[in-house]
């Protein structure tokens, strides 16, 4: 039965409907419980149906789908974000009062989109996964519907995100048009380098994608969106919906590494460089958190391109562990900023002072997570830089492995103003201080994820 | 027959003007015609190559019904959230809309 390769996919929509359902006929004051124990429970067979099927290559649907272990390693990746995306929300979706079945419903469309798109071969499959996390993202932005931040962060994605779904697929029917085939193995393989058309095709898909990556030039929506987002929402879009087209451009660009021109994977260098430089640059004057991490997430954009470009077997290995690090830690410092905000302490680094005195936990586990996207030893980001390194040097790519420590070393200055304000600065903390226990649940296990990672790399590559 | 080249040059223009539209327009409903206009020349597009390859590829026809639910959806995201911004702001003039910068 093709449909037990869909297991994953089928429970995530039977999830989303049950969610919608029961929320029709709960109590209102168990609404959210409702909710959120249904998100988990689906997002925990999700993860059972994805462990499943982790050893099985196969097409299936007429070469719509392709389950293979690259895309079920993300699979799972999806299925442990989701989980700990909802322990971050549950708290921050209560005190705002926001309707919990449409934000759980819509958080999992994405990931049903992402789900779709990491295991699809198939342009068209790939345009209505990608479709489907795009307009969830629009409607999760805007989430906070009296806040005009959000709103605002929600046009503004809307509108460029859907110039670039625009342009993707225009890109995509030049490539059908070329080849008379939606199916990425089938266009490659017909394919000639230098073709016009195959070019004009290949630059507008990859033009589509980088945008939604918000790669240099295109990521002017990033920090807009990221800021005006709900906190959970913009830790979502930092680790989820970019990983998932960071996937779909890998199939891309793995595929078609033979016939694109070689200016094309110069262009990808080019943006690779960018992303990392002024991600780095344009963070070091930021003083909202959230918009901070939003041209981290940049630069670290930058640096996974970075495997793209040298596609080596072991730039790809590099790419899963610095994937897995840079989520658990992103996640943990999310978390960190969802907490301090509900304690009505805003969301500027200097909300951070003192956080080391208040809350020990939160203010050692923020050392953890900077140390690790920085890239010191002994965390897993550490771990994950030095791979890439080592996967350039190999490819004698030297002045791209100096730019890379380059960044690394500009990188410390502002994410050292986050640790100066959380353990040399202070300021009076209004009681009284709540403790959430969904939050420090997480920061927990993603200072597990970023600490083993430093020591035993290999599980990530299992 | 309409020859190919003239489809695809038509469908070129209409995503440039599209395209242009989108980016330089300030009325965010003009932004969202503007898109809408560039899905239709990926549309034409599509289906110009489908009839290219005639029947035993219906692969285009396929993909522009795609596309066309999917910008319908998209078109109904798009005015929920101009619904909200214009409740908060009173206006969909996008360069009125300047909270958010660097």
């Amino acid at each position: 039965m093709q449909y037990k390769l869909l297991l994953p996919e089928i429970t995530l929509a039977a999830g989303i409907l049950a969610i919608i359902c029961a929320d029709l006929v709960v109590a209102r004051e168990s609404r959210r419980q409702t909710a959120f124990g249904l998100g988990l429970l689906t997002l925990t067979i999700y993860l059972m149906a994805a462990a499943a099927l982790g050893g099985v290559t196969e097409h299936a649907f007429a070469g719509h789908l392709l389950v293979d272990p690259w895309g079920s390693f993300f699979k799972l990746f999806f299925g442990v974000t989701g989980l700990l995306l909802l322990f971050l929300s549950y708290s921050y979706v209560g005190q705002r009062s926001l309707a919990p079945a449409e934000f759980v419903a819509l958080l999992l469309g994405a990931y049903l989109g992402m789900s779709l798109m990491v295991s699809s071969e198939q342009l068209l499959t790939a345009y209505v996964g990608l479709e489907l996390v795009s307009l969830t993202s629009y409607l999760l932005a805007a989430f906070l519907r009296q806040d005009p931040l959000s709103t605002e962060a929600g046009l503004k994605y809307f509108i460029l995100g859907s110039v670039a779904s625009a342009t993707l697929l225009f890109g995509i029917s030049f490539l059908y048009g070329y080849t008379g085939s939606l199916e990425l193995a089938t266009i490659a393989g017909s394919l000639s380098t230098g073709e016009g058309m195959v070019v004009i095709g290949s630059l507008l898909f990859l033009c589509g994608l980088l945008f939604k990556l918000a790669a240099v030039p295109f990521h002017v929506w990033a920090p807009d969106a990221l800021q005006g987002a709900p906190t959970p929402i913009t830790a979502f879009f930092s680790v989820g919906s970019k990983v998932a087209v960071l996937v779909l451009a890998g199939r891309f660009i793995s595929h078609f590494s033979g016939v694109l021109a070689q200016e094309v994977h110069y262009y990808l260098l080019l943006v690779a460089i960018g992303s990392m430089t002024v991600g780095n640059l344009v963070a070091l004057r930021q003083t909202n958190l959230k918009r901070l991490m939003a041209y981290s997430s940049i630069a670290h954009i930058g640096y996974l391109l970075v495997a793209y470009f040298l596609g080596t077997p072991e730039a790809y290995a590099a790419l899963r562990v610095y994937v897995g690090v840079y989520a658990a830690a992103n996640l943990g410092i999310f978390a960190i900023i969802t907490w301090t905000e509900s304690q009505n302490r805003g969301i500027e680094i200097d909300s951070f002072r003192g956080l080391g005195r208040v809350q020990p936990l939160f203010g050692l586990a923020l050392g953890v997570f900077v140390f690790s996207l920085v890239g010191i030893p002994p965390t897993g980001g550490f771990m994950g830089k030095l791979l890439l390194f080592m996967a350039s040097v190999q490819e004698a790519h030297y002045i791209l492995a100096v730019i890379m420590v380059l960044n690394g070393v500009l990188s410390v200055v502002y994410y050292y103003r986050m640790l100066r304000s959380a353990f040399f600065e202070d300021s009076e903390w209004i009681a009284p201080i709540t403790k959430n226990a969904a939050l420090e649940a997480v920061v927990l296990v993603a200072v597990v994820v970023v600490m083993v990672t430093g020591v035993w790399p290999g599980w990530l590559q299992m | 027959m309409i020859p190919l080249s003239w489809l695809v040059t038509l469908a070129g223009l209409l995503f440039g003007i599209g395209l242009l539209g989108a980016l330089l327009s300030t009325n965010a409903v003009r932004m969202l015609i503007s898109i809408e206009l560039m899905l239709n020349a990926v549309n034409i597009n599509l289906v110009a190559f489908s009839r290219y390859y005639g029947a035993s590829q219906p692969h285009g026809e396929i993909a522009a019904i795609f596309a066309m639910v999917v910008g319908a959806a998209e078109a109904a995201v798009g005015l929920a959230i101009f619904v909200a911004v214009a409740r908060n702001s009173k206006l969909i003039d996008i360069d009125k809309i300047n909270l958010l910068k660097w």
